[in-house]
């Protein structure tokens, strides 16, 4: 049963122009790549980090200098962070460049602004995690500038009820870094994944 | 779309679900009674710990509190740009955000701030400054004073 899961998840059909690697540069794979990448350093940096305001930048530090493992693990996950955006930045200007946001690639293109969306709040999310100086300024500044927006106060009042660096707003960024953004994140890439294998695209790994 | 599959009324009903459902969901996220919000006072100093030249910065609370010529001024050290609290130097204030300064008075010197530094109610009552937490913008009748001060100075 197992093997025809495996054999189901391979397409049946490719069309042979996509199998050129300057078809797509294979950024979104790519992409993917720095997400699977960013959920396993993500699962073992649970293990040591702590989402209180007195207690987070000492569990980094701990995780730092007393995990074996452990820096680089955090390095490797603010890496990949990086990595991520700008691969997909490149991917979305591919998508432009080349037109593949027409139809019948519509939904997908939808899909895919969505996921950078979602990826821009899971990086900004992130960002204020270890509560060191950075952190904590350009959190503020950005909820700062979610002001500007329409309803900018009431999201306000939601992300960061007791002031950035406050601890039910350390919690609420920890609550969407980890958990919200994160499923909403891997549900929208298998629908992005879905549509391409449906149009008979190829996918990496797959 | 011709044809829904969906009536008119079940559609609305669906609405008021969702309206309903994002109701419980704001009164859930936005809870009452938090430490901080609404305290009356952001500082409270006695009055001899204000300089008779200079101000007192309290960099924590985010306020400096000086003596002008015509009575206590409270600036809230929030720049006016994206919240950053600026810096006291000699000249003035200074953002290590993103460089805006501002004067002694809270003045703008320079951007990206468009405005200057906001105003704080602040009261003297018995040897004891209290700074409100309401803010006052500069604009209007504190500008004026502010140039009026400004120009005597001068």
């Amino acid at each position: 049963m197992f093997k025809e899961l495996v054999r189901h998840m391979f397409p049946r059909a490719v069309a042979s122009d996509t199998l050129a690697i300057t078809y797509t540069f294979c950024l979104g794979g790519l992409a993917f790549t720095c997400l699977m990448v960013l959920g396993l350093t993500g699962l073992l940096l649970l293990f040591y980090y702590s989402p209180s305001p007195s207690t987070a930048h000492d569990s980094i530090q701990f995780l730092e200098s007393y995990v074996w493992g452990g820096a680089f693990l955090r390095s490797l996950h603010r890496l990949a962070s990086h990595a991520l955006l700008v691969l997909l930045v490149l991917h979305t200007l591919r998508v432009i460049l080349t037109g593949a946001f027409q139809a019948p690639r519509k939904m997908n293109w939808v899909v895919g602004c969505l996921l950078l969306v979602a990826c821009v709040l899971e990086a900004y999310t992130g960002y204020l995690l270890p509560m060191d100086q950075l952190a904590y300024w350009a959190t503020l500044t950005g909820m700062e500038l979610l002001r500007s927006l329409p309803f900018g106060d009431a999201a306000r009042a939601v992300l960061v009820p007791d002031g950035v660096g406050g601890p039910l707003s350390l919690l609420r960024f920890f609550a969407l870094h980890v958990a919200i953004i994160p499923i909403a994140l891997l549900s929208m890439s298998m629908l992005h994944f879905f549509v391409i294998r449906r149009q008979k695209g190829l996918l990496p790994y797959l | 779309m011709a044809e829904s599959a969906q009536s008119r009324r079940s559609a609305l009903w669906t609405l008021g679900w969702m309206a309903a459902g994002a109701a419980g969901l704001w009164r859930f996220l936005t809870p009452r009674g938090i430490a901080g919000r609404g305290s009356a006072a952001r500082a409270v100093v006695p009055s001899s710990a204000i300089p008779a030249s200079g101000a007192l910065v309290l960099p924590h609370q985010g306020v400096a509190i000086a003596r002008e010529d015509t009575g206590l001024v409270a600036l809230d050290l929030a720049c006016t740009h994206l919240g950053c609290t600026v810096s006291a130097n000699a000249n003035g204030f200074a953002c290590p955000c993103h460089g805006s300064r501002f004067d002694c008075g809270g003045k703008r010197l320079a951007g990206p701030a468009a405005d200057g530094l906001r105003r704080l109610a602040v009261g003297e009552v018995d040897g004891i400054v209290r700074v409100a937490d309401a803010t006052q913008h500069v604009e209007g009748a504190s500008t004026a004073r502010a140039r009026d001060l400004e120009s005597r100075r001068a």
